[in-house]
C-alpha cells in the first residue's frame, strides 16, 4: 500500500520534473527515439527482405526439385529418355524438364548476331524456368530431331537491328547448321530463387533431341523437376535419388529442393536480420548512454531536494525508485515515439525499394521492451547514486 | 520522550579525530519548549543531526521514545524520523517546484498516506498557520515569513513528537521573527507541541522555557533565574 502511493507519487513528480527540465528531456528522448526507431526500421528491412525473397520463390513454385548432374565431361550420365520418364515413373513428381547445354556462335544473314548457350530443352522448361515468350511458340515434343529454335532477346534484337521485321519462320546459323527461328523471346529477369543459371537472353533453345543428335557426348547437365505438392519434399527427392540409381547406377547427382532452398535462405536472411537490429541496437545504447548523462546531471543538480526529502522521511529506495521512474519514463516515452519514426521508416524504405510493408511485431515490441529496458539499465546508477547522497552533506549544501 | 546520555561524536578527518561532543545529555519531555544556544563551531549541528535522526552518536545512547537508535537500520531511521521528528530549517527548504499544499504533503506521502486524505490534512495545518489563503502558491510567490509558516505546517503535518528548528528565524528580518516565534509559542501552549530550537538568537532563546547553552561540545542547562545546573 505504502510501496503503491509512493510510487503514484514519484510517477506524478517524475513527469513534472522531465516537463520542467524541457529541452534535456527532449534530447534525451532525442537519443532514445533514435535508437528505437533503428531497431524497429532494421529489423523490418531483414523481414521485409525476407519477404520478398519468400514471394520470389513461391513465384517460380515452392514444388521444384533442382537434379544437377555431377558427372564429368565424356561422360553420357542420364538418357533423355530416362530423365522424361522421371515422371512417369515416380508418382511424387509431376514433370520433368531436362536440359542439354551447349554453346557456339549465331549468325544471320550473314553477319554474327551473337555467342551463348545453345540449350537443348522440352516444352516443359519453359514453364519451370517462367521463359516469357513474345511471338511464336516455343519448341515442343513434336519437334524431335527439328532445327527449330527459339531465341533469347539479346539475339532477337540483334537479328531485327538487320532489318529484318518478322523473325518468325527467318533461318539462323547455329555452330553453321541452319535453324528456323519459331519464337522470340521477352526480356528475361534471372531470379535467384531458381538455383538453375538460364541466361535466356543471350541464349537459343532448341529440341533437346536435337542437340543430342549434333553432338551425341553432350550430357544432360541439369533436370528440373516438379514434385506433389501434397507430399513431402524429402521423399519426393529420396524416390528420385532411387530412380536415378536405377537407370544409372554410376551416375552422380546432386538434388536439391526449393524447400532446402527456402530453409537455407531464411537462415541467411534472419542472421541478415539479427545484424541488422544489432547495428541498431548500437544507437540504442549511445542514447541509453545520453540518458544516464542526463540523470548524472539531474541527482548531481538536485542534491538539496534528495537531502529534504531523506529529512522528511523518504527511504533510500524512495529516492531510487523516484529516479529510476523518471529515467524510465523518459525511455518509454521515447521508446513510443521511437516505435512511430520506426514505422513511418519502414515505410518509407517500403515504398523506395518497391517491397510489400510489413510491421515486424517482433520488433515493434522488443524496440518498446528495450526502450524500457535502457532506461532500467542505464538509469540504475544515477538512481542509486541519489539514494546513497548522505542528508546531512546535502543540508548544507556542500 | 527524547533522551541522550553521554552521547559523542567524533569525525574522522585524514588521520586526525577530531571530536564535536564530548558526552552530551539531554532528555526533551513531552510538553517542552526549549532553546539550544551556542556558537558556530560548538557542535550546535553535530547535535541537532542525531536528535533529527540524521545521524548517528560515535558512542553513548540516543532513546526516542524509548528506542534505541544506535541498532535501526537506515530505512528503519528514515521511517521513525517520518513519524517522530518535523524539521523547520533556517532556508526553510521547501520544494521550489510544488506548491505549498504539495511540500506540506511530503511527509505523509512517505508514510504511505492517499493522495486526497494527504491534501486534507495539509490542508488543515496551512490554515492553522494562516496560509490557507496561500496553499496552491509556489514558495518563490511567497515571503520570508510566508515560507516559514510553510514549512512549520509540513513539519506539523505527520504530528511528530518533536518539532525541530534549526535557527527558525534565521533568514527573517525582527518583525517576521517575532511572527514565527509567536506561531511557535502558540503551538507549544495550545496543541502542547513538543518543541526544540536551535539558534544563536538569544532574544529567540529567550522566549523558551528551558535553555541550554552548547559550548564546546557540552551542553549546559540553564534555569529561569540564569544560573548554570
Amino acid at each position: 500500500m505504502r510501496v503503491f502511493s509512493v510510487l503514484i507519487f514519484n510517477g506524478r513528480e517524475a513527469v513534472s520534473s522531465l516537463r520542467r527540465n524541457g529541452l534535456r528531456t527532449i534530447l534525451g528522448l532525442i537519443g532514445v527515439i533514435i535508437g528505437v526507431s533503428s531497431v524497429i526500421a532494421m529489423v523490418s528491412l531483414g523481414e521485409m527482405a525476407k519477404q520478398q525473397a519468400r514471394k520470389q520463390f513461391e513465384a517460380l513454385g515452392t514444388d521444384l526439385v533442382v537434379i544437377r548432374n555431377n558427372q564429368g565431361q565424356g561422360q553420357s550420365g542420364i538418357g533423355i529418355a530416362d530423365a522424361l520418364q522421371l515422371a512417369d515413373k515416380e508418382a511424387s513428381i509431376l514433370n520433368s524438364a531436362p536440359r542439354i547445354l551447349g554453346n557456339g556462335s549465331f549468325r544471320y544473314g550473314g553477319k554474327e548476331v551473337g555467342y551463348g548457350s545453345i540449350q537443348g530443352v522440352t516444352r516443359a522448361f519453359a514453364g519451370v524456368s517462367k521463359l516469357p515468350l513474345k511471338e511464336g511458340r516455343f519448341v515442343t515434343i513434336f519437334d524431335v530431331n527439328q532445327n527449330y529454335t527459339v531465341v533469347g532477346h539479346t539475339i532477337a534484337e540483334k537479328m531485327l537491328a538487320t532489318g529484318t521485321s518478322d523473325l518468325l519462320g527467318e533461318l539462323i546459323e547455329l555452330n553453321g547448321i541452319l535453324f528456323t527461328v519459331i519464337g522470340i523471346l521477352d526480356h528475361y529477369e534471372e531470379s535467384y530463387a531458381l538455383p538453375v543459371h538460364v541466361g535466356a537472353n543471350e541464349s537459343v533453345f532448341i529440341p533437346i533431341t536435337t542437340s543430342r543428335r549434333i553432338d551425341s557426348n553432350q550430357p544432360i547437365d541439369v533436370i528440373i523437376a516438379v514434385a506433389d505438392r501434397s507430399i513431402d519434399h524429402e521423399t519426393a527427392k529420396s524416390d528420385i535419388q532411387k530412380y536415378l540409381n536405377s537407370v544409372t547406377p554410376q551416375g552422380q547427382f546432386d538434388i536439391t529442393t526449393a524447400k532446402e532452398l527456402i530453409a537455407q535462405m531464411e537462415q541467411q536472411m534472419g542472421i541478415f536480420t539479427l545484424l541488422l537490429g544489432a547495428v541498431g541496437s548500437i544507437s540504442l545504447v549511445v542514447g541509453g548512454i545520453g540518458v544516464m548523462n542526463i540523470m548524472l546531471v539531474s541527482v548531481a543538480e538536485r542534491r538539496m531536494e534528495i537531502a529534504i526529502r531523506r529529512a522528511l522521511g523518504a527511504r533510500k529506495r524512495d529516492i531510487r525508485s523516484q529516479f529510476l521512474i523518471e529515467s524510465i519514463i523518459l525511455t518509454t516515452a521515447g521508446g513510443i515515439f521511437g516505435t512511430g519514426l520506426g514505422l513511418v521508416a519502414t515505410w518509407g524504405i517500403s515504398r523506395f525499394t518497391n517491397w510489400d510493408f510489413l510491421i515486424s511485431w517482433i520488433s515493434v515490441s522488443s524496440g518498446l521492451g528495450t526502450a524500457v529496458g535502457v532506461g532500467l539499465f542505464f538509469g540504475f546508477q544515477p538512481a542509486h547514486q541519489a539514494s546513497q547522497l548522505d542528508p546531512i552533506a546535502g543540508l548544507q549544501g556542500n | 520522550m527524547l533522551r541522550l546520555e553521554d552521547v559523542r561524536r567524533s569525525f574522522q578527518l585524514g588521520p586526525v579525530t577530531t571530536e564535536v561532543l564530548h558526552g552530551v545529555n539531554l532528555n526533551v519531555v513531552r510538553g517542552d519548549l526549549m532553546s539550544i544556544m551556542g556558537p558556530s563551531g560548538s557542535g550546535k549541528t553535530t547535535l541537532m543531526n542525531i536528535i533529527g535522526l540524521l545521524d548517528r552518536p560515535s558512542s553513548g545512547t540516543c532513546w526516542i521514545e524509548e528506542r534505541d537508535i544506535a541498532n535501526l537500520r537506515d530505512d528503519e531511521l528514515s521511517a521513525l524520523r517520518n513519524r517522530k521528528i518535523g524539521f523547520v530549517f533556517q532556508s526553510f527548504h521547501l520544494l521550489s517546484q510544488l506548491s505549498a499544499i504539495e511540500n506540506v504533503c511530503l511527509p505523509l506521502v512517505y508514510r504511505g498516506t492517499t493522495r486526497g486524505a494527504a491534501r486534507k490534512r495539509a490542508g488543515t495545518l496551512l490554515e492553522q498557520v494562516g496560509m490557507g489563503q496561500r496553499k496552491n502558491h509556489r514558495p518563490s510567490q511567497l515571503s520570508g515569513g510566508q515560507k516559514q509558516r510553510v514549512a512549520i505546517a509540513r513539519a506539523l503535518v505527520g504530528n511528530p513528537a518533536l518539532l525541530l528548528a534549526d535557527e527558525p528565524t534565521g533568514a527573517l528580518d525582527p518583525e517576521t521573527t517575532a511572527d514565527v516565534m509567536d506561531l511557535l509559542l502558540k503551538l507549544n501552549t495550545e496543541q502542547g507541541v513538543t518543541i526544540l530550537i536551535i539558534t544563536h538568537d538569544s532574544l529567540v532563546a529567550a522566549q523558551c522555557i528551558r535553555q541550554m547553552q552548547i559550548h564546546q561540545g557540552r551542553l549546559i542547562e540553564q534555569t529561569a533565574s540564569g544560573e548554570d545546573v
